[in-house]
């Protein structure tokens, strides 16, 4: 098997999905586990059937580990508050960057004490807070709070609060009203020191930002390096939405990889030794993964940075499909729900389109055309942003219920010039903490670069027919079209094949 | 004269580039005052004017219904532009907590 991996990423995979619609108890499936594990090793000398019984263990496995997080710890604040409670005291440690909003503080909090009528017992579990005032609070403060718990509400149509929560491991909401409830601030630095020095280089960066640059720019380039979207405006958010250029302020892959550049750039520059900048930068891409919130697109990139850079430290050769079935493994065996998270969805089916269908589509055009410099960008721009429309455009109009024509074009020009913005943002902010003077000057430029991204969009979005609402599409129809194209593709392997000759002779006979 | 690699040249002609353009920028602003509409970033930039916008303009934006969108050209129809944002209480369903998400996609010049 050339790609190894990839058959055990789809096998967990498909194991979750098992585990959310059966209800198999744990032990069982343990013990169907440990089975296929024994015959793997009975077997172990012919190939073939070692490998099957591999991939349905590791079938298993993904059941079983969606089924451990469905079981929570006995004392679990979900467990000990099962539904909602008026008036209850928690003491935790804050587990997330606080954000502020017009008249709101919110936080996810890691209980560890609950008390319920003057009856204190441990807890364990994150519970989102929610404040309705501004306070200053920080990673890592262990608070005292008093208000009323709840569980989030679900809705049967569109967007699931309560499913979004709970694939954060999150059942309940604590809601601390101006009237009703108390927080006092007990300790601080309390939580991981490494999470908390990310943090603080973020908000530094996030400083000289909003210090240097107008509150527009500011946040397009919060959102585009540090990946902080809650100053962009709703109506910026939905043109990129119905351009299909939103992932360029979502940070992904190609924001991971333009720092891991700019990290490898400026290690070389000082003469920092090859094997030293791969680990330097395998740190150093660790600290933005979490500055920037963790999210599954960059913990997906940053994963596969690392997995790339190893292999250039152990001069061994990588593959792409085997290093993103990796990711896939590890996000997955951390938090088995975040396959049902949108962004995880379109993060790994993105990345796999490109390099799937980018190079097929690429060698459609003339290889002369490589040796022109220009030409060989357009066609890589354009095989790139059609492989990954080609690949996402059913799921985009599954969630999103928008067909965007435009897509394509729109890539070819926006995804090249965010990477200079991206730069020249990175170089804004780093100048601004060492060299504050210099700054506004850097500001000045990236005014500008935002400004001309921003009439892009606008010019293009006013295209007639550039993006179409759709009705609603079925999940059905969505694998129906992933399975034609792979048919379509595949076409002259699947017609070559032994199957195909062998029933074309059935049917002569 | 300079024993620099690719990469070093590289950096240093894109951070000059960078301060080498923001610098134009500010010393043109600086002195033709009325061409920092062009270079500088606008307020409502990321905005919907409510006055100009067409059904479809007004569409683009997802916290818009159609009916919403229908309204809110039917009201300029009937009681001319809006003079302030305030308005849009006046239409029927927009109450309060609408008003303050409408305030963030919509502008009056």
């Amino acid at each position: 098997m050339d790609y190894p991996l990839i058959g055990l990423a789809v096998s967990f995979s498909l194991g979750i999905i098992v585990g959310t619609y059966f209800r198999i108890p744990f032990f069982a499936l343990c013990s169907i586990a440990i089975t296929f594990l024994l015959f793997a090793l009975a077997s172990v000398k012919q190939s073939k059937k070692f490998s099957i019984y591999i991939l349905l263990a590791v079938f298993i496995l993904g059941a079983l580990v969606l089924k451990n997080s469905q079981i929570l710890a006995n004392h679990h604040i979900a467990r000990l508050i099962p539904y909602k409670a008026e008036s209850v005291s928690v003491v935790g440690v804050i587990d997330s960057d606080p954000i502020y909003q017009e008249r709101t503080t919110s936080f996810i909090l890691r209980a560890e004490k609950v008390g319920l009528r003057d009856f204190w017992q441990k807890a364990s579990g994150r519970i989102l807070v929610r404040v309705s005032r501004k306070e200053a609070f920080s990673y890592g403060d262990r608070l005292f709070l008093r208000g009323n718990l709840y569980q989030p509400f679900s809705s049967p149509e569109g967007f699931n609060y309560k499913d979004y929560l709970r694939h954060q491991n999150v059942y309940l909401i604590l809601s601390i009203s101006k009237t009703n409830g108390s927080i006092k601030k007990i300790e601080q630095n309390c939580a991981n020191p490494l999470v908390s020095f990310s943090l603080k280089i973020k908000h530094r960066l996030r400083e000289v930002l909003v210090k240097n640059l107008s509150a527009f720019s500011a946040g397009i380039l919060n959102a585009l390096i540090l990946g902080d979207r809650q100053d962009l405006s709703r109506y910026l958010l939905d043109i990129f939405m119905n351009l299909g250029t939103i992932h360029i302020i979502a940070i992904s892959g190609f924001n991971v990889g333009i720092v891991a550049l700019i990290i490898l750039s400026i290690l070389k520059i000082i003469k920092i030794p090859r094997r030293t900048r791969s680990i330097l930068t395998i740190l150093l891409l660790m600290i933005y993964c979490i500055l920037t919130g963790m999210s599954p697109p960059v913990v997906r990139a940053t994963l596969m940075g690392a997995i790339f850079l190893c292999a250039y430290f152990f001069k061994r050769e990588v593959n792409i499909y085997n290093s993103l079935s990796i990711a896939v493994l590890i996000i997955l065996a951390v938090n088995p729900w975040q396959l049902f998270e949108i962004s995880f969805q379109l993060s790994f089916l993105s990345v796999f389109f490109i390099v799937w269908l980018a190079p097929k589509i690429k060698s459609l055009f003339p290889e002369k055309w490589d040796k022109i410099p220009w030409l060989r960008f357009l066609t890589l721009t354009f095989s790139v942003s059609t492989a990954a429309w080609i690949g996402l455009a059913p799921l985009i109009a599954y969630y999103f219920k928008t067909f965007t024509t435009l897509t394509v074009l729109a890539n070819m020009i926006i995804v090249p010039y965010s990477a200079i913005i991206t730069t020249t943002g990175f170089s804004l902010a780093l100048i601004g903490i060492f060299i504050p003077s210099l700054a506004p000057v850097f500001a000045a430029t990236n005014e500008l670069l935002i400004l001309i991204l921003f009439k892009i969009h606008y010019l293009l979005i006013n295209i007639p027919g550039a993006y179409f609402k759709l009705p609603e599409i079925s999940m059905g129809n969505v694998l129906l079209y992933y399975f034609l194209l792979i048919a379509v593709v595949n076409f002259q392997k699947i017609f070559k094949s032994n199957f195909l000759l062998t029933l074309r002779k059935t049917m002569l006979n | 004269m300079f024993a620099l690699t690719k990469e070093e040249r590289q950096a240093i002609l894109f951070l000059l580039a960078v301060a080498f353009i923001g610098l134009s920028i500010n010393l043109t602003v600086k002195l033709n005052s009325h061409l920092e509409k062009i270079v500088k970033v606008d307020v409502n930039i990321a905005k919907i004017d409510i006055n100009t916008a067409n059904l479809d303009e007004l569409l683009r934006s997802k916290s818009i219904t159609k009916k919403l969108a229908q309204d809110i050209i039917q009201y300029r129809y009937l009681h001319g532009a809006f003079r302030d944002l305030e308005e849009l209480k006046e239409i029927k369903g927009i109450g309060e907590k609408r008003y303050e998400k409408l305030k963030e996609i919509l502008f009056v010049k």
